[in-house]
């Protein structure tokens, strides 16, 4: 089987920084169309070749970059790539996707992957010119934030390049370091920190190849119906008109809305920070990452000394504006700025700044922790002098970077408000107001995150009653698989409010040629590496201990809004997901579940 | 003309398409209110100078020896329990709306029109059975020639946008077969939009404030409106017939000599 | 089927002798947030009769209001939605956030007889799928005692059967719809309106197991034209009968236009293209709307897969985007038929194409001097990535690559999501 011909490069670049040794391996040829590619391939990478209880900031964690069957084709944001660690904020399984620009780059490079292990002893950047790799001394970018390196970059390098770069969050080995293309990131986990503890400082890659699909006649009768679908669509035309802070209203209403640190549900200043407001007060031009036809991207118009975002997003919004009761779209847009400006995840920052203020309020901490700061809810100087501290990893700064779960290790009372599972920040629902959420946040294998199978579609598509716990966990696993999938295939999920899994799989089948009968055939994809992810975690040690959630949510009942009186009822729902899932009492998948899926042979070794 | 124009005309002035109405049926959920404690005697005074009245079927049934020059008497149809506010002395713990009339019901009552409301922020079933209630009453109603007014009370938790909301209400009315609208008054921009949607069927406004119903009444005539729908406020006002008939002159304003 | 019921029914479906119908759902404001289509029903309603359309789906109260629509034989036919619920008003559909709703409710809201002393030829009723089990139930109770009134009066019962809720999932919508489709014929339905299932096969597969009329309804509007037209010329070739569209009519500038562009595919045998009467102009050019551009790159991607070997890539692009200095800046950038090149080339190696007018490279003539990559202000003649032996026999390590217009039908202009780079008449070859 000649997987050029179908959509791949069967080529995997695999750089040690230790020995400094470039090569590249096939892909795993009879395994893909078990795991299609992105997130599956990263998964399978990280569960095979890395062993057991690595330590996450050292050179044996491996850093995956990775794309997709469908990426370099003119398939619905078909620019979209992941990566894959051991996170050092959760020690979990963690990965994280971007839009950008990046992402064909590294697939017309002719690479379905980079693998990055060991750790340079300088600072060096990656350059990847199709099949010329090396690697180039980088003390001169040391030290630069974000615009700055790739300012540096784009001078000695020209325009034609995309780079990954890391600012001095990632370069400190912050928990809260995220990993930059231009204004799109991966965020999350940490990745940005791994990337630093390799003195990696940024990736370049240009390339000047071509992807060839297996069935160009049906591929583009496959783009053609998917496409039209995207188009008939009315949350994509809400994408479009208001960006992802479109559901920010409907959050509220809901009672949702996470404010005060998850204190309350709704905030009184919602319609200042809605989408309409930024539509009509802050917004100017639209962006659209590659090959994506809905363009939710926004940029604002510039502030009075000049400031530009391309944002924010709904989390941002949530994370810097309610959760710290802070309801000025300017003070929002400029935290916003110092998280992409020096390479942070915005969510995370935005949970430790809530968290701060509570603890403040509460007499945990006082001004001479902070450097003389004194954040209460509501003080945007405040939260604006704490999160340049972080972004500069000065002072305070260098703690607070390491996220909610580290300072409440240091200060054990903050625990029962500490809103994170498994050391990841908690996102922008309230779990309280939308119980199949909160089981996503227990349960996701990169701590509480709401991009791995969370059923928002329980708040803002009225699918179902987000205060009821029956049935939620059927919709979670289903979410979770067709979640999986995506981001297998390498899509953006925004494509997906207009297409469906049956339009993903007609575009894969054409694509790559492979056998998926049914629809129902190539779902199983997704279920398969959502466990291939949990077994890694298994292996780490996690089990349903660590599928919990804090105390606000499992104890405090909701104070106002539909969620009123509300806790989480979470054991019931646990139980019948590992249940569904064919996993065991302490949410370990059973050797039997692990064989039906393909990823034990019945000898029980891998496969 | 069918009789159900008839009806219409009866508290809607022919000659200027306009009115002004008065409902003093908020007794049947409320008790006694301030300045309505002895309903006939607050009434009575008040009668020539208003084109309608709604009272309730019980209040209806005792309202006799009206003449013809006092106003035309329309019935309220529906019970809530939603009007009630927190320190009432049977605060709502849930939302109740029960139907207690048909048009049929209004004609035994000599009713001129049946009046119900479209309560907008509960609960989906209170929403869904004020639709159902709408288009039915709205149905038989054309079989009798009774016409169907509709007071739209977008007062629950639920609202998040109120001119929206009145918008929202106007249109369920008017889907469900509605003769007519009572709205809180919002903003000329939103009046606009209603009064495109009701294509000539009659809209009411109901004031914010008694203070502020001049205003607001010289914005909706203005803009084609019908007029001023008033409620039991009035009745504890300083001056109730002095204030209608202040309303009534704005609304009914002699034709200019000449 | 008893006389009634099928006067009835041919007054919906044989308007034109061919068991067809087109017609337009215009009960949005009965369930959903004021909308423009909503606020504008009345001249909505009057285009579309225009427009030529076999019937209109209105709520029980705008039924009574614009009765006098529906009068005389040439009238269009009545179809009253007999029940409610509130899905528009559920999440994000809920497009005004004016009063939003959490859970689905749906209910019986008139009888078949009201609806027959309404005049209407048929009513619509919706049968829920994927939500949960009661909602399943109260819709397979308001169908069943809806067929069995209907029946009586002789009152056709169309069924709108929807995958909604929680259980419905990317891979089992379709099943769901089909299951949904055969229940609502084993109850009784006399006519479906069901959404499109994406595809002509999967759509098809619907329709046989269903064994009555099939209308197909169109879901949210996009702002293409083409695609109501095209998802409506599949609906029928996988043997459906017709449509009975909402929003991508009565939210269409030209709702009129849009309903005689359905009637002509339906009933006349037109293809989409036909229908949308595309300009065929002689000459075309490509031209910009700047500020449009989201810089996704779609054009380029596309513009290569369309040449050479059909592969997707940016290298050999005949157009690029300009990232600009600064983010947010970037430009389409494309051939302009400025002649530049022509003028340069030292031997007259490129022309006009005769056809297409765009520039053709005589390849024969060529000498790879390098003097219109270099003078194109544009930017867009690239180098090949091969070499060529000429008719002369001398060998190019390299030929220029120019925009072709793609024979006449830009790629580029035709994927662009956001019109940033459109088709335009080309009055004569410069």
């Amino acid at each position: 089987m000649d997987l050029r011909r179908r959509a791949y490069c069967d080529r995997i670049l695999r750089v040690d920084l230790s020995s400094g040794e470039i090569s590249t391996t096939p892909l795993p040829v009879e395994s893909m169309p078990l795991i299609l590619g992105g997130k599956g391939l990263g998964a399978w990478e990280i569960y095979h070749d890395q062993s057991q209880g690595v330590e996450p900031l050292s050179p044996e964690n491996q850093l995956i970059f990775h794309n997709g069957p469908l990426t370099g084709t003119t398939a619905p944001t078909a620019g979209r790539f992941g990566c894959t660690t051991l996170s050092p904020a959760t020690r979990t399984y963690s990965d994280a996707y971007c839009g950008g620009y990046w992402g064909q780059m590294l697939k017309y490079a002719g690479y379905d992957a980079l693998v990055v292990k060991g750790a340079a002893d300088q600072p060096v950047m990656l350059v990847i010119d199709d099949e010329r790799v090396d690697l180039r001394p980088a003390d001169h970018l040391w030290g630069l934030n974000i615009t700055q390196t790739s300012e540096q970059i784009r001078q000695e390098f020209g325009s034609e390049w995309q780079s990954l770069v890391i600012g001095p969050p990632g370069e400190n080995q912050r928990n809260l370091a995220g990993i930059f293309n231009d204004s799109r990131a991966l965020a999350r986990g940490g990745v940005g920190a791994v990337m630093g503890s390799k003195n990696l400082k940024a990736i370049l890659t240009r390339g000047n190849g071509h992807v060839t699909v297996f069935d160009p006649d049906g591929y583009r009768r496959a783009l053609q119906l998917a496409f039209r679908a995207v188009r008939m669509s009315s949350e994509t035309t809400l994408l479009n008109r208001e960006g992802t802070v479109n559901i920010l209203e409907i959050i509220d209403v809901m009672g949702a809305l996470p404010t005060r640190n998850f204190q309350r549900g709704q905030f009184e200043a919602a319609d200042k920070i809605s989408g309409n407001s930024f539509r009509e007060h802050e917004w100017v031009k639209d962006y659209a990452c590659f090959g994506c036809p809905i363009a939710c991207g926004k940029y604002t118009r510039p502030l009075s000394d000049g400031v530009v975002i391309e944002g924010p997003e709904y989390e941002t919004t949530f994370a810097m504006g309610p959760n710290c009761a802070i309801g000025d779209r300017e003070t929002i847009i400029r935290l916003n700025w110092w998280c992409d400006e020096y390479g942070l995840d915005t969510i995370s920052t935005g949970g430790v700044v809530g968290l701060v203020m509570e603890m403040f309020e509460r007499g945990m901490l006082d001004a001479g922790d902070l450097d003389g700061i004194e954040p209460r809810f509501g003080d945007a100087a405040a939260a604006l002098a704490l999160v340049e501290k972080m972004a500069k990893v000065e002072g305070c700064g260098e703690w607070l970077a390491q996220g909610v779960a580290a300072i409440a290790d240091q200060h054990p009372q903050a625990q029962p408000f500490a809103m994170h599972v498994k050391g990841l920040e908690m996102p922008a629902y309230h779990p309280n107001a939308a119980k199949g959420t909160a089981l996503a946040y227990a349960v996701s294998e990169r701590g509480a995150c709401h991009l791995r199978g969370a059923p928002l579609g329980e708040l803002f598509s009225g699918s179902a009653d987000p205060l009821a716990i029956d049935g939620k966990a059927q919709l979670f696993r289903d979410h979770q698989a067709d979640k999986a999938i995506w981001d297998s295939a390498c899509l953006c999920y925004f494509p997906g409010y207009g297409m469906k899994l049956k339009e993903l799989w007609q575009l894969v089948t054409a694509a790559t040629g492979f056998d998926y009968p049914t629809v129902r055939d190539f779902e199983l994809i997704g279920e398969r590496i959502s466990t291939l992810a949990r077994a890694f975690n298994v292996r780490e040690g996690f089990k349903r201990e660590a599928d919990t959630l804090p105390p606000r949510n499992l104890a405090q009942p909701m104070v106002g809004g539909p969620a009123d009186g509300h806790v989480v009822e979470l054991a019931p729902m646990l139980d019948e997901y590992y249940r569904l899932m064919g996993w065991d009492e302490e949410g370990i998948p059973t050797p039997e579940r692990m064989q039906e899926l393909q990823l034990l042979n019945e000898d029980g070794s891998r496969e | 003309m069918d009789s159900k124009a008839y009806r219409l005309r009866e508290f809607i002035d022919p000659h200027d398409n306009r009115s002004l109405v008065l409902d003093a049926s908020a007794g049947l959920s409320l008790g006694p209110l301030p300045g309505l404690e002895q309903f006939s005697t607050a009434v009575e005074p008040v009668l020539p100078l208003v084109d309608g009245l709604v009272a309730s079927p019980g209040q209806a049934g005792r309202l006799a020896g009206r003449t013809r020059s006092d106003a035309a008497l329309l019935v309220r149809g529906d019970w809530t329990n939603a009007l009630r506010v927190p320190d009432f002395v049977l605060p709502p713990e849930t939302t109740s709306h029960i139907p207690l009339l048909n048009p049929a019901d209004a004609l035994d009552l000599g009713a001129s029109a049946l009046v119900i409301y479209f309560l907008l922020g509960f609960e989906e079933q209170i929403e869904a059975g004020c639709l159902r209630e709408t288009v039915q009453l709205a149905l038989q109603g054309a079989q009798v020639n009774m016409p169907l007014i509709v007071d739209v009370q977008p007062i629950g938790p639920r609202v998040v946008l109120h001119q929206k909301a009145i918008e929202l209400g106007v249109s369920y009315a008017l889907e469900g077969g509605a003769d007519g609208v009572a709205i809180p008054w919002s903003s000329r921009g939103s009046f606009e939009t209603v009064l495109a949607m009701a294509a000539g069927t009659p809209v009411w406004i109901k004031p914010t404030t008694l203070q502020e119903a001049s205003a607001e009444l010289g914005e909706v005539l203005d803009m084609g409106g019908t007029g001023l729908w008033l409620d039991q406020r009035l009745f504890a006002s300083r001056d109730p017939v002095k204030r209608l008939e202040e309303y009534r002159a704005q609304i009914h304003q002699p034709e200019p000599a000449g | 089927m008893n006389a009634g019921l099928q006067a009835r029914f041919d007054r919906l479906f044989n308007r034109h002798g061919d068991g067809r119908a087109v017609c337009v759902a215009a009960d949005h404001g009965y369930m959903s947030d004021v909308t423009p289509n909503v606020v504008n029903l009345r001249p909505v309603t009057e285009a579309v009769i225009q427009g030529g359309v076999d019937g209109i789906l209105l709520s029980p109260g705008q039924a009574m209001r614009l009765a006098s629509y529906f009068q005389g034989r040439d009238g269009p036919a009545l179809i009253v939605r007999a029940d409610w619920m509130n899905m528009p008003r559920l999440g994000t559909s809920n497009v005004a956030n004016a009063v939003p709703q959490r859970l689905l409710t749906h209910q019986k809201v008139v009888t078949a007889q009201q609806a027959v002393e309404l005049g209407a030829s048929a009513i619509t009723i919706y049968l829920f799928l994927g939500y949960n089990d009661q909602i399943e139930a109260i819709g397979i109770e308001v169908c069943a005692r809806f067929v069995r009134e209907c029946h009586q009066v002789g009152l056709p019962c169309i069924i709108e059967p929807l995958a909604y809720g929680g259980q419905v999932t990317g891979a089992n919508s379709v099943e769901i719809l089909t299951l949904g489709a055969r229940m609502a014929v084993e109850i009784g339905a006399d006519a479906l309106k069901i959404p499109y299932t994406g595809d002509v096969d999967t759509f098809r597969n619907l329709v046989d197991v269903a064994g009555v009329p099939v209308l197909v309804l169109g879901g949210a509007r996009s702002d293409y034209e083409r695609d109501a037209l095209e998802l409506f010329a599949e609906g029928l070739e996988a043997g459906g009968s017709g449509c009975l569209m909402g929003r991508n009519v009565t939210k269409s500038p030209d709702p009129q236009g849009m309903v005689e562009q359905l009637c002509g595919i339906a009933h006349q045998g037109w293809t989409v293209d036909r229908a949308l009467q595309t300009e065929q102009w002689d000459l075309i050019k490509l031209k910009a709307h700047p500020a449009k551009c989201t810089g996704c790159m779609l054009c380029v991607v596309a513009c290569v897969a369309t040449h050479d070997d059909g592969s997707f890539g940016t290298s050999l692009s005949r157009l690029r985007i300009d990232p600009g200095r600064k983010q947010g800046q970037h430009r389409v950038m494309f051939c302009t038929l400025c002649k530049k090149c022509l003028d340069v080339c030292p031997t007259d190696a490129l022309r006009w194409h005769p056809q297409s007018g765009a520039v053709e490279l005589l390849v024969d003539k060529c000498t790879a001097s390098d003097e219109c990559v270099k003078i194109c202000p544009t930017q867009v003649i690239v180098h090949s990535d091969t070499g060529i032996q000429i008719e002369s026999g001398e060998s190019l390590d390299w030929y220029p690559v120019v925009c072709d217009l793609c024979g006449g039908e830009p790629e580029c202009a035709i994927i662009c999501p956001t019109e940033a780079i459109f088709i335009d008449q080309r009055k004569e070859l410069a």
